[in-house]
C-alpha cells in the first residue's frame, strides 16, 4: 500500500470539512449543530491518527526507498497531513466563534456584557447563567489566558498544593468553555507557555470534572502527549491521562511508549497505560 | 543496608540530555527539586523489604490540599555515605505520628556541592518510583481504616476527604480487602 492510496478519504473529509469551515465563518448559517461537527471533528482526527501511523509505518518499514518519486510521495502525504490537521483547527475555531457570536447576539437584545473581575471569575465556576454577563469576545479570552500563563512563568508548583494559576484556569475553561480550550490549546501546542505551566494545566485539565469541554480535554491531553517535544509536558498529559482514566486514550499511550526515547519516561507511560487497560477491563466484565 | 527515599516531582529529572552539558555535568533542574531547609532535607527510611512503603505514601499524600500521584526516588544508605552526606533521625511531620517518630531522617549539613553531588547520586541509582493517584487514595484510605493515620489528622481539601470515605465505603460494601 502505498502512501498516496491512504490519502483520498481525508482529502474528501478535508473538502467537507472545508465547506462547513468557510459556511460558519462567513456566518451565513448556523444550520449544523455542534454535536455533528464535533464527531466530525473526531472522526478526522481519527484517520488522522491512523494515517500518521500508517505513514510511519511505511516511512521505517522494509519499503522504505529514496527514489526520488518516493521522496515525493513521502513530501505529498506529509503536507496534506499537516493540512488537514490545519482545517481541523479551524473547524474548531469557526465553532467557537459561532459560540462567541450568539453570545454577543444575546447582548444585543438587552442582556449588558461587563468584563468579570477576575476573583469572581475564579470563584463563580458552577453559575452558567452568568455566561451572558461575562461574555467577552474571543481575543479578551485568549488575553486572559495568556496572562494566566504568564503569570504562572513565575509560581512554583508542587504535586498535590493547589495554585492560583489551576484554580483560575479551570474557572475561565468552565465559563469560556471551548473558546478558553483553544486558547490553552495555542499556548500549549504552539509551545508559547513555559514547561512547568503547560504541564500543570494538562494535569489539572485531565481532572477536571466538565462534560460539555471533556472531548476537547481528552484531544488536547492526547496531542500533547505525542507532539509536544518536552517530556516536561509530556509527562504532564500522561498524568492528566492517568486522571481522566478513560480506556479510549489507550493507543495513544501505546504510541508514546513506542516512540519514546527517553530512559524514564516510558515507565511512567506504562504506568498510565495498565490502569487504564485494568479500567477498560473492569467495564467490560 | 538502610534505604531512603525522598519525594520529588519525576518529571524534573527526566530531560537530563542536552547539548549544552559538558562532560558529568546534569542540568540544574532536578537540583531545583531538591529542596533544602536549614542545609537539611526530610527523608524517611524504608524498612526490611519495604514494608512501610505503603504506610508512608499514605502519610505523604494525606499532607497535601489534593489527592494527587507521589513520586520517590530511593537511596542507599552508602550511596549517601560516598557522597559525604550524612543522615540524623528527627521528628517528621506527617499524619502519621509512629512514622513521624520512627522512620523520619533529615539529610544534614548540605553544601551546595553536596546538593549538586545528591542529585547525580539519584540520578545515576535511577530508582525513581511514581505511585498513581488512585493508589494513593487507596493507601490513605488503608491508612484511616488501620487507625495508622486519624481521619482528622488528614490535611487534604473536605471534597477530597469525601473521595477518600467514599473509597472506603465502596471497599467496605464489598467485604473491605485493604486491611
Amino acid at each position: 500500500m502505498t502512501v498516496a492510496s491512504m490519502i483520498p478519504e481525508s482529502i474528501e473529509s478535508l473538502t467537507v470539512l472545508e465547506e462547513d469551515s468557510t459556511a460558519v465563518n462567513r456566518q451565513e448559517t448556523y444550520n449544523i449543530t455542534a454535536s455533528p461537527a464535533l464527531d466530525r471533528i473526531a472522526s478526522l482526527e481519527n484517520s488522522l491518527w491512523a494515517q500518521e501511523k500508517l505513514f510511519e509505518d511505511w516511512r521505517v518499514g522494509p519499503t522504505r526507498s529514496t527514489t526520488s518519486a518516493r521522496r515525493e510521495e513521502s513530501e505529498t502525504a506529509i503536507n496534506r497531513m499537516q493540512d488537514i490537521s490545519e482545517a481541523i483547527k479551524s473547524m474548531w475555531e469557526a465553532l467557537f466563534r459561532r459560540a462567541t457570536s450568539e453570545i454577543f447576539e444575546d447582548d444585543m437584545q438587552g442582556s449588558s456584557i461587563t468584563r468579570p473581575p477576575a476573583a469572581s471569575m475564579a470563584g463563580d465556576e458552577s453559575d452558567t447563567s452568568s455566561i451572558r454577563l461575562l461574555g467577552m469576545s474571543v481575543e479578551a479570552v485568549e488575553r486572559e489566558i495568556a496572562a494566566l500563563f504568564r503569570r504562572a512563568a513565575s509560581e512554583e508548583f508542587e504535586d498535590g498544593m493547589e495554585s492560583d494559576f489551576i484554580t483560575r484556569l479551570l474557572a475561565v475553561v468552565r465559563i469560556y468553555e471551548a473558546t478558553g480550550m483553544l486558547s490553552i490549546q495555542d499556548l500549549i501546542l504552539g509551545g508559547k507557555a513555559t514547561d512547568e505551566a503547560s504541564a500543570e494545566a494538562l494535569r489539572w485539565l485531565g481532572d477536571m470534572e466538565h462534560e460539555p469541554t471533556y472531548q476537547y480535554r481528552r484531544w488536547l491531553l492526547e496531542k500533547a502527549l505525542i507532539s509536544c517535544s518536552s517530556l516536561i509536558v509530556r509527562d504532564g498529559a500522561n498524568v492528566g491521562l492517568a486522571f481522566m482514566n478513560d480506556p479510549h486514550s489507550v493507543p495513544v499511550l501505546k504510541r508514546a511508549i513506542e516512540e519514546t526515547q527517553s530512559n524514564v519516561f516510558p515507565k511512567v507511560l506504562s504506568q498510565t497505560l495498565l490502569q487504564l487497560e485494568n479500567t477498560a477491563g473492569c467495564h467490560s466484565s | 543496608m538502610p534505604q531512603f527515599l525522598r519525594v520529588l516531582q519525576q518529571q524534573r529529572w527526566m530531560d537530563l540530555q542536552h547539548d549544552w552539558l559538558g562532560e558529568d555535568e546534569i542540568p540544574a533542574d532536578p537540583v531545583g527539586d531538591l529542596r533544602t531547609t536549614d542545609n537539611k532535607m526530610s527523608v524517611w527510611m524504608l524498612a526490611e523489604e519495604s514494608l512501610n512503603l505503603p504506610r508512608i505514601v499514605s502519610a505523604l499524600g494525606a499532607n497535601r490540599d489534593k489527592l494527587d500521584k507521589l513520586d520517590l526516588a530511593l537511596l542507599d544508605s552508602d550511596e549517601l555515605s560516598a557522597i559525604g552526606i550524612q543522615t540524623r533521625q528527627s521528628e517528621g511531620d506527617s499524619a502519621d505520628e509512629m512514622l513521624n517518630r520512627s522512620f523520619h531522617y533529615d539529610l544534614v549539613e548540605i553544601s551546595a556541592d553536596k546538593l549538586v553531588n545528591l542529585a547525580k547520586a539519584i540520578i545515576r541509582a535511577n530508582r525513581f518510583e511514581r505511585v498513581q493517584r488512585e493508589d494513593v487514595k487507596r493507601y490513605i484510605a488503608c491508612a484511616v481504616k488501620n487507625g495508622w493515620v486519624q481521619e482528622d489528622a488528614l490535611r487534604l481539601k473536605s471534597d477530597e476527604i469525601k473521595k477518600v470515605r467514599q473509597f472506603l465505603d465502596t471497599d467496605n460494601a464489598q467485604g473491605g480487602t485493604h486491611d
